[in-house]
Formats: C-alpha cells, sequence, structure tokens
C-alpha cells in the first residue's frame, strides 16, 4: 500500500519521468480518440496505407497490362523503359502491372486472415473470461501449447497437406494466430474486472450487461484494437513469407512474395530492382500497419 | 522451486505429446499414398500396380487402426526411426544426421549474435543520457521490425554479396569437397545476421530497453544509490539483473523463432540444414521428411521454451514462488508476434 | 552539537518551484520530525539532501546543506556516493519495494559495507540486524518478499544504519503500516538516536506520530519551515497560524455539535430493527496457493442513523468485511440480512436495488473511477441522469464546475468527495467508508470527517467506517467494533472505548499516539 505524498514530486507537474514526454491523448471515446491524430507519423502512415489501398483496388486504371500477360518482344527492361515505368521481367511481364496486382492479393490476404484471426480470437478469448473455468482452462492451455510450436513450422506442414492457394495462406494464418489475440482480449477483460472501478459499478447496483457494456468492453477495445491491427501486418507478412518459399499463393498470381520469389535469382545478376521493389511494398505495408498499431495501443506512435 | 519446475515440465510434456498428434495427423491425412509414393520412387517414376501398392502398405502396416498406427510411429519416433524418405527413399534418420548439424551450427551462431546485439542495443537505449543516440536506436529497431525474416536475409544477399562482394551468397557444401573453417566462416556471416537481425531482433531489443527503464527509477535502485553503491554495482546488480527478466522470459521463445526462421533463411543462402530440406520435402509433398523435421523442430524449441523459463526463474526468484509469468502481465502480448 | 543544518534551501522542478528558501537544524542525538501536508516539499528536500531526484527529471537545489562540516551540494559525483550510506543512511516509505527482489538481506547488507570498505559485512551487518530487532540468522538469507511488512521495515532499517552515519532520514517509514508495528518501528529508531548519538530526520504527514517519537517537529507549509521547536511545546501551543490548523486538524476533534451525541441527532427510535446485518459470516479467500480465512463468524447490525467503526489491524479483515455487508461478495457461510430478507436468497434484481441503497467509498478514490469518466459521468452514472450532478457535488463541497474535469487531475481530498457524492447518489441509508482519508494528509481528512458527520446529522445517514486508526474512530463513531484474525473481539460504545479489555483492542490503545 504505497500511499501519501509522493505527490510531493509530482503534484501539479507534469511528469517527471522522461520516457518521450508526450501526455497521453484525450480519450473521449472508444477508441477513435485515443489514436494520437496529431502525429505526424500516424498521419503518414495512414497515408501510406490508403495509397496502397487505393492503387490495389484501382489496379486496372493504374496500368494498361496484365500481369501474367507475357511479351516476348520486351523481355528484361530496365524501369524507366518506355511504357514500362519499372521495367519488366524476363518474360515480359510488366513488372508495374505485377506490383499493383500483386498487393491485390496481398493486402486481401492480408486482411481476411486478419479479420479472421482476430474475430476468432476475441470471441474464444471473451468465452475464456465470461465462460466456466474448465473452458477458460482449456482455451488457455491449449492457446500456450500452439504459442509454443513454431510458427511456420506449423504452417509449412498446413500448407503442404492443403497445397497452395489462397484459402490455405488465410487458413494456415488464423490457426496460428488467434492465439495471441486471444490471450490478450481474456488477460484485458479480466483485468478489467478486477479493477475497482468495476467493483465500484457493480455496488452501485449496476447490472452484468451495463457493467459489461460501459466498463469492461470500453476498457479493453484500445489493446484489442492494437493487436487487431498488428495483426494484419502479421498476415501480410506471413502471407509474403509463404508465397517466397513457394507455399502459399501459387506462382501463376501474382503477389509480393511470390514476386520476390522469381526475382531472387536476380539480385546477384544486377537486377536488383526487381527484388527492390516488392520488397519496398512489403516494409513500408507493415511499418504504416505497426505504426497504427501502436497509436491505437498506447496513444503514441513512436514505440511499438 | 520444485513445483515450478513440475509445472513447466508438465506444460512441456503437454505440448510435445500434442506436436506428436499433429505431426501423425500430418503424415496420416496427407492425400496420396506413401507406399504409392515410394514404389513410384523405386520404378523411376512409373505408376505403381494397385495390387502392389495394396501389398506394400499391408507390410507398411498402413491398412492397421489409427491407435497402433500411431503407437508405431511414436515409438519409432522416439528410437529415431521416422522411416524413409517418400521421394528418394532414403532413411529419413539418416537425413537429419546429415542435416541437423548445420542447422544447429547457423541457429546457435545467430541465437549469440541476437542476445548479444539486442541486449547490447537494449541496454544503450535504455542507459545513455543522449536522447538522439536512444531515438536513432529506437527508429532502426522499429524499422528492423517491419521487415520480414527473408527481406532482411535479401537486403544483407545484396548489400555484401552482390554489391561489395565481401561473402559469399551461400552453396556452401558441395558433395566431396571438405569443409574447413576457412570456408565455414565467410558462409556463416550472412546467414546468421540474417537470422538474428530478421527474426523479431527489434522487440528483443525493446524488451531490454523498456525492462530496464523502467526499472530506473524504481525504490529499490533509489536505495541502491542512496546506500552508495558504485554506479557499476547499482547498474549491473540493481537495474541490468531484473531489466533483463522481460527479455530472458521471451528468450526461449525466441530461440524457438529462430530455429524456425531458419527454414527460410537456408533456403536463400542454401544452407544444408533441416530447414531447407524441409521445405524442399514439402514442395515436393514427402510428408516422411516433412513430419520428422517438424517434430524434431518442434520438441527442440518446446526444450529452448524450458531453458528460457529457468533463466528467468534464475535471475527473477519471485517466478519460482508463483509459477507466473512476470513480463507477461498483459498475458502474453508480447509474445504475440512469432 | 549540529549534524545537519540546511540553509535557504530552494528545490526546483522544471515549471514550479517546491522547496523555497528552507532551513532546518538537527542536532546529533535528536529526532527530528519534517510535518506537512502533501505537496508542501517535505520528501523532495530529503532527497535533496543526498540529490536522490529522477535522474531525468531536472531538479535544481541552491542553498547550502551542510553534514558536520561538508556542504553537500557542493560535493561531486565520486564525494557524494562516499557520503550516501556511509555518513547519511536513508530509508523508504514502502521498504519491501526499496529492496531488491533478487537479493537476500544479507547480500544487500554485504554490498553496502563492501561499497564503503568498511569492514567485515558478516559482522556489521548481523550487528545492524540485531539493533534494529532481527535475528541475523534467521533473515540473512531470506529475501525481501519473504518478509512481514514490520520485519521488511526493519531490515531497510538495518540496511540504512549498518554502517552507522550520523544522520538517518526516515522518509514516511511507517505510513503503511499498522499503529503496532508502526511503534515497534519508530521505536527502534528513536532508541537508536539516543544510543548512538545519530541525527534522525523523520519525514510525516502525521503530527501525532512525529509528537510521540521526534524530539522537536518542523512544520512545512509552502516549501519553508514556519515553525520549529520542542515537539510538546509546539503542540500545546503552537504560534504559527498554518500550525495551529495543522495541529486543530490533526487533534480530530469536531467542531459543532459532538458526533458523538446521539440526541444531537434527532435518531429515529433504536427499536427500528437493523438497516444491515451479518450472522455468523465467514469468507475464504483463496489466493495462488494459500487460502486465508478472511472473516470468521461475523456478527454485526448496523441500525438506522449509527456510526459504527470497524477497526483492526492489517489483514484482520476488515476490507472484507466491507465487501460482504455492500452484497458484492458472498460468504462461504452465515447470512446477510437487508433489514429482514437475506440478500443472497433475492433475485438478482432484488439485490442490485440492496446495492443501490447502500453507499460505497474506497480508500483508493481514484482507481473506484472508470479512467474514461469525467467527474459528471461518475456521479451521473449513479444518479441515472445529468441534471443533479451540480446539486450533488454542492453538497460534498465542491465546485460544481469541477463536474468537467477528470478525476485524475483533482486532489486526493477532492477524488474522495467525488466518490461521496456517487455513493450518495441513489439516496442510501447506509454508507460503507473503506479507510477512505487512510491516504490524505491530516487537512484533507478532517474535512472529509466533517463531511460524514454533516452529513449524518443532516439525513440520518447509518456510516460503516473502516480505519486501522483509533482516533478517527473516535472522533466519527458512536460504536467501535475490533476485528483481529476475522473475528469481531470488541464492539463497544466509542466512550467506553477506553475501558475496553480485550488484549488486541489494549494492543491497538497503547500503539496509536496521541495529540
Amino acid at each position: 500500500m504505497p500511499i501519501t505524498d509522493r505527490a510531493d514530486l509530482t503534484d501539479g507537474v507534469p511528469p517527471l519521468s522522461g520516457d518521450g514526454g508526450t501526455p497521453a491523448a484525450p480519450t473521449r471515446g472508444l477508441l477513435a480518440a485515443r489514436v494520437p491524430v496529431r502525429r505526424p507519423g500516424v498521419w503518414a502512415a495512414g497515408l501510406v496505407l490508403a495509397a496502397f489501398a487505393v492503387l490495389a483496388v484501382f489496379a486496372p486504371l493504374f496500368t494498361p497490362y496484365d500481369p501474367i500477360a507475357t511479351d516476348t518482344a520486351a523481355t528484361g527492361l530496365a524501369p524507366g523503359s518506355p511504357g514500362h515505368p519499372l521495367g519488366t521481367d524476363l518474360l515480359g511481364r510488366d513488372l508495374l502491372a505485377r506490383l499493383l496486382y500483386g498487393g491485390r492479393t496481398s493486402l486481401l490476404v492480408g486482411l481476411t486472415a486478419a479479420a479472421i484471426t482476430v474475430v476468432a480470437g476475441v470471441l474464444l478469448g471473451g468465452l475464456a473470461a465470461a465462460g466456466p473455468r474448465w473452458l477458460d482452462e482449456l482455451i488457455a492451455r491449449s492457446a500456450d501449447v500452439l504459442l509454443s510450436l513454431p510458427m511456420l513450422v506449423v504452417v509449412l506442414a498446413l500448407a503442404a497437406v492443403l497445397g497452395p492457394s489462397l484459402g490455405t495462406v488465410v487458413l494456415a494464418v488464423a490457426v496460428t494466430s488467434w492465439m495471441s489475440v486471444a490471450l490478450v482480449a481474456r488477460a484485458e477483460l479480466v483485468g478489467q474486472r478486477e479493477r475497482l472501478y468495476v467493483r465500484a459499478a457493480h455496488a452501485l447496483g449496476l447490472s452484468r450487461g451495463q457493467v459489461l457494456r460501459r466498463h469492461l468492453l470500453p476498457g479493453a477495445l484500445p489493446p484489442i484494437a492494437s493487436i487487431a491491427a498488428f495483426e494484419v501486418g502479421h498476415a501480410i507478412l506471413t502471407e509474403s513469407t509463404l508465397s517466397f518459399l513457394g507455399l502459399g499463393i501459387p506462382p501463376n498470381r501474382p503477389s509480393w512474395g511470390n514476386l520476390l520469389t522469381e526475382a531472387q535469382a536476380h539480385l546477384l545478376t544486377g537486377e536488383w530492382y526487381t527484388v527492390a521493389f516488392p520488397a519496398a511494398c512489403v516494409v513500408a505495408t507493415i511499418l504504416a500497419v505497426n505504426v497504427l498499431a501502436s497509436a491505437a495501443g498506447q496513444g503514441e506512435g513512436r514505440a511499438w | 522451486m520444485k513445483r515450478f519446475l513440475l509445472l513447466r515440465a508438465a506444460t512441456a510434456l503437454a505440448v510435445v505429446v500434442a506436436l506428436s498428434a499433429l505431426c501423425f495427423a500430418l503424415l496420416d491425412l496427407a492425400p496420396g499414398s506413401p507406399a504409392a509414393s515410394i514404389l513410384e520412387a523405386r520404378s523411376g517414376g512409373r505408376p505403381a500396380a494397385p495390387t502392389d501398392v495394396a501389398r506394400l502398405e499391408h507390410r507398411m502396416g498402413l491398412d492397421d487402426p489409427l491407435p497402433v498406427r500411431y503407437g508405431r510411429w511414436v515409438s519409432g519416433a522416439v528410437r529415431g526411426d521416422f522411416g524413409a524418405s517418400y521421394g528418394s527413399g532414403r532413411p529419413v534418420a539418416e537425413t537429419l544426421a546429415d542435416t541437423a548439424p548445420w542447422t544447429l551450427l547457423l541457429t546457435g551462431v545467430a541465437v549469440l549474435f541476437s542476445v548479444v546485439g539486442a541486449v547490447g542495443a537494449g541496454l544503450a537505449a535504455a542507459l545513455t543520457r543522449r536522447a538522439w543516440l536512444r531515438r536513432s536506436i529506437e527508429t532502426g529497431l522499429f524499422a528492423l521490425g517491419g521487415m520480414p525474416g527473408f527481406v532482411t536475409a535479401l537486403l544483407l544477399l545484396w548489400i555484401f554479396a552482390a554489391w561489395l562482394r565481401w561473402l559469399p551468397s551461400g552453396g556452401l557444401a558441395r558433395p566431396g569437397e571438405p569443409v574447413t573453417a576457412a570456408v565455414l566462416v565467410p558462409h556463416l556471416v550472412l546467414p546468421a545476421l540474417a537470422l538474428a537481425f530478421g527474426h523479431h531482433f527489434g522487440t528483443y531489443a525493446r524488451l531490454v530497453q523498456t525492462g530496464v527503464a523502467r526499472l530506473r527509477t524504481a525504490p529499490h535502485v533509489e536505495n541502491a544509490r542512496a546506500r552508495g553503491l558504485r554506479r557499476r554495482t547499482v547498474t549491473a546488480r540493481h537495474l541490468v539483473r531484473l531489466g533483463l527478466v522481460p527479455f530472458a522470459a521471451r528468450l526461449g521463445v525466441g530461440v524457438g523463432t529462430l530455429i524456425a526462421g531458419a527454414y527460410a533463411t537456408e533456403m536463400i543462402f542454401s544452407w544444408p540444414g533441416v530447414g531447407r530440406e524441409a521445405i524442399l520435402a514439402a514442395r515436393q509433398q514427402d510428408y516422411a521428411v516433412l513430419t520428422a523435421v517438424v517434430l524434431v523442430t518442434g520438441v527442440i524449441v518446446v526444450l529452448a521454451n524450458l531453458l528460457g523459463d529457468l533463466a528467468v526463474a534464475w535471475l527473477d526468484p519471485r517466478v519460482r514462488l508463483s509459477g507466473r509469468d512476470p513480463a507477461a502481465p498483459n498475458g502474453g502480448m508480447d509474445r504475440a508476434h512469432h | 552539537m549540529t549534524a545537519l543544518e540546511i540553509v535557504d534551501l530552494t528545490v526546483e522542478v522544471p515549471g514550479r518551484r517546491v522547496v523555497d528558501g528552507l532551513s532546518l537544524r538537527v542536532g546529533a542525538g535528536r529526532v527530528v520530525a519534517l510535518v506537512g501536508p502533501s505537496g508542501s516539499g517535505k520528501s523532495l528536500t530529503a532527497r535533496s539532501i543526498v540529490r536522490l531526484h529522477d535522474p531525468d527529471a531536472a531538479v535544481r537545489a541552491s542553498g547550502a546543506i551542510r553534514l558536520g562540516g561538508t556542504d553537500l551540494l557542493g560535493l561531486g559525483a565520486r564525494e557524494l556516493r562516499r557520503v550516501r550510506g556511509r555518513r547519511v543512511g536513508y530509508a523508504f516509505q514502502d521498504a519491501a519495494a526499496s529492496l531488491n527482489p533478487a537479493v537476500t538481506i544479507g547480500g544487500h547488507l554485504t554490498e553496502s559495507v563492501r561499497a564503503h570498505d568498511a569492514g567485515d559485512p558478516g559482522e556489521l551487518g548481523a550487528a545492524a540486524l540485531e539493533r534494529c530487532g532481527l535475528d541475523a540468522a534467521q533473515v540473512w538469507e531470506a529475501r525481501p518478499y519473504e518478509l512481514s511488512g514490520g520485519q521488511a521495515q526493519r531490515a531497510a532499517l538495518a540496511l540504512a544504519t549498518v554502517l552507522e552515519p550520523d544522520l538517518l532520514i526516515a522518509d514516511e517509514v511507517t505510513t503503511a503500516l499498522d499503529p503496532v508495528t508502526q511503534a515497534e518501528v519508530l521505536g527502534t529508531v528513536r532508541a537508536q538516536a539516543a544510543e548512538q548519538g545519530r541525527a534522525v530526520l523523520l519525514i510525516t504527514h502525521d503530527l501525532a506520530v512525529a509528537g510521540r517519537w521526534a524530539d522537536e517537529i518542523a512544520v512545512l507549509s509552502g516549501g519553508r519551515v514556519v515553525e520549529q521547536g520542542p515537539s510538546a511545546g509546539l503542540l500545546a501551543a503552537p504560534s504559527a497560524p498554518f500550525t495551529r490548523e495543522l495541529v486543530a486538524a490533526a487533534r480530530l476533534e469536531a467542531s459543532g455539535p459532538s458526533a458523538h451525541d446521539p440526541s444531537a441527532h434527532g435518531h429515529p427510535a433504536r427499536d427500528a430493527g437493523p438497516l444491515v446485518s451479518a450472522r455468523g459470516v465467514r469468507r475464504v479467500l483463496r489466493g495462488r496457493g494459500r487460502t486465508t480465512v478472511a472473516l470468521d463468524g461475523v456478527d454485526l447490525d448496523v441500525r438506522e442513523g449509527e456510526s459504527v467503526a470497524v477497526v483492526g489491524r492489517s489483514g484482520s479483515g476488515k476490507s472484507t468485511l466491507v465487501g460482504v455487508l455492500a452484497a458484492l461478495d458472498r460468504p462461504a457461510a452465515g447470512r446477510v440480512l437487508a433489514g429482514e430478507r437475506d440478500v443472497w436468497t433475492l433475485r438478482d434484481r432484488e439485490r442490485r436495488a440492496v446495492r443501490r441503497g447502500t453507499g460505497l467509498v474506497f480508500q483508493d478514490a481514484l482507481a473506484s473511477f472508470d479512467p474514461r469518466y469525467t467527474v459528471e459521468r461518475v456521479v451521473a452514472e449513479a444518479l441515472g441522469r445529468r441534471d443533479g450532478v451540480g446539486a450533488l457535488l454542492d453538497r460534498v463541497g465542491l465546485d460544481p464546475a469541477m463536474a468537467a474535469r477528470r478525476p485524475a487531475t483533482l486532489s486526493g481530498g477532492e477524488r474522495q468527495r467525488v466518490a461521496l457524492a456517487r455513493a450518495l447518489a441513489a439516496g442510501p441509508r447506509l454508507l460503507l467508508a473503506d479507510e477512505p482519508t487512510t491516504g490524505l494528509d491530516v487537512l484533507a481528512q478532517e474535512r472529509i470527517l466533517a463531511l460524514l458527520d454533516r452529513l449524518r446529522r443532516d439525513e440520518g445517514l447509518a456510516v460503516v467506517f473502516v480505519t486501522h486508526d483509533l482516533r478517527v474512530a473516535r472522533r466519527i463513531a458512536d460504536r467501535v467494533v475490533v476485528l483481529a484474525g476475522g473475528r469481531v473481539v470488541e464492539d463497544v460504545p466509542a466512550r467506553s472505548l477506553d475501558a475496553a479489555a480485550h488484549p488486541e483492542t489494549r494492543a491497538l490503545l497503547a500503539a496509536t499516539p496521541a495529540l
């Protein structure tokens, strides 16, 4: 029970501890106001993601080429070639088109997989927090066991059995990442439940439903939103890794990971740009998502 | 302490059992008959007659009931007998024996790089009084956090092998050529670096940093200063040791991540380890090899997790009492991103 | 002989001057208490003596701090290190937290002795532990979290005095301890000061503690000492106005009609049955690996308009009893009756109505508010509407303009008033208050107690008030209930408390300092 006047030092004075010194954003709504909108990093991250989304959705408007059509007349062109701003690969496929359409696949897979992961995770975490004790134990132990297994190994096994396809990747990501969402959701809900203000709410005579709606959920949402955003980045990362290893999206359908597999061989022969562009897209997307995720979680974008 | 150890060991055992079930399911549910694959491989690709397949299946015991097959498979696995590769017909145990040492070497060096680097960067960021240094370390770590492991590997490959041409791009083991230290070391540097810095390095360094920074104004550190201890003693004994607990708690999982990350790294640098073998097997749907590698890797990872738990218990004796993970107050948030 | 002399000390933290021209003397062998309310600069002054500020905070100190002949403010880091621990010992508020959980008590003592190359660590350490009333053989290998609160504070004291420093700074060392343990620890500090000629600077917000254990008292207000003098004289005849106010508050004397006189309140007749009763209540708490019987067969009646103080040491079951009476926690055995009805046989909806009829106030008011809520939302939630919030705030003596603020930006006393406003919103007949003034300084405490008095008088509210402080209990209650080991060992009218016979009550009475 540390009480009394530690306040001597801090009473009425801005916090002295040095970590960044950004005062937490006012927390009015559920989580919208938690993201400190005034930070330039958060704006930049949002813009990057919006740009990628627009480019992917409206890919046909930005390039006249079919990403899988080969053109024997224009193979291995360097970036800046007339009509092919990013050049072409050795089969004469336009790299810009492949990048744009690849973004479609990668973002679609990332968002779908993350959505499934988060929904499943929150449901299971909520069940564990609210349900009977045995269910809690069952979910928590299963999550522990799955967390102890290296993710890639499990994904590899799944991918091998199911064969490379878009659905495989989505399933593999969901199966191997629901645990962290569930654990966070459960811990948040349980932690909120043990807070004194929840006890105070019960003491006011509120019903369980009222307490859940007014105090438990608003308290638990920001961390869950944060981890949900991280899961998007994580899903994109997993997709690209699996596709890169030839176990994810089938090779005939462009995705950022697939492009990197094809390009890897050119790295040593001087066509570095075939690697650089898709790699930059993956990295920029994940970074931007991570910035938003940490902003949602802690009210600041610098740390994560 | 005993209770703590038993609890952790029991969890580890449960994970191994779950893993073995998963591996067996993989083997059992896999499409196609292993007997057919083996016959096909022996006859050089000609499809085998159904009667031959059935005979071989019977001989291999594939038509026994499920529990019998599982029992036989487990008892074989415990003795190191994982059957024969569907592709080459070569005993899987032999393949493992050839490749495992290379993976252990690569991961071992990478773990070393990762721990030294993360502790170094994290401590520097936590203890420095220069804001610019802290900021640049934080920014660098954040950037690393956005890079998939294989992108880090490709980047290193491009810089050091393609552009500067300081180090070889891979291809360590050519058949019949002896591997001397002079050959080994240059080949080892890039994959080990890629593995260490491409897999949650930022998370680890950040754990060190926040763990230590959080304690800088802790009462017991304040007391240590008030007692006139030397700065070095305060830092090493009271700040760093407890500050490393969250990192150490994560280390076991981290080693597992590196072992799994070795799969992609080995592919990129054509390193002759189990990971590369597993990926090739997965592409060819050679379930015998794949299962064995998954099982062995998983068991090693579980052991690493167990060792990590022991390290935490040594660093922070309170853990021994509660059996709880002090570094995961948020229920595993910091274990979220394998 | 003057051991410590502070002359015209000024300490600034960014944006504010907290200590402003403070001067103070502590003679060798004397215990000087530095007393003041929260925010008066006590701890900052103490920290400034050995420059113990947060390394990241830009704290600037000027003036002079002389220890023997040395000006500590002028020392370089290297020389200062030799002073810390060797010539100035420092004991902290939260003793258990001030020790490294990974290092044994012996390890702590050893590193202190080694850091100053002062001799044989085993010998010196054992001697220091013995002086503080601990058995060296027993605690040497123990880690801090394995000790009880009192033991940990003794160990921390031994650590601070292992090198027999000229000056010991005891910074709120007993605030978290119950009165019996507090008396033991401070008795040791005082005895050592006398025997070894050590100067002691005792930082406390509790004037009664200062009066009982210090030779001199220095009263701090607004960053400077407004009065310093021998304890007895200063308390008997305070000269500075601020001291007078502080002493009056600390005496816990009610202003206006006595709270103990039931007739003054216009109570309803005593035979109107109890508002709430506990009958043979037993409650078992299950922690990790250990279970504690927190309440063990408790019988208690609280009647209309009555004020009951529940007193006991830490761990005696006081707070658990509040949870049970509030119909929040279900007893393992026994019954809780609201009116005539057993609350745990009621339907959920009816039980919630019982809860609405009972106001509840916690020690940690801030933690009892949803951090996302403003004061207005906090009160409105209990009220069920927004338009009465201003009137309620006014009733507890708060400016209705505070409604828009967040509780975290309020002072401790103001937060507790918001908590009271929320508890009163539904118009309860019973108020349960769990140590509502424990963290507050005497001035804020007095205001809360006066407010409770007024509420009782004006509205005939029944109050159950949990406290570990018998002085507060006397001040607020008609009846005092003493808990020990989860049982009621005493249940007497407040005015006959001094005649109470149970050893636990006697121990609490003996340990409680009086002004």
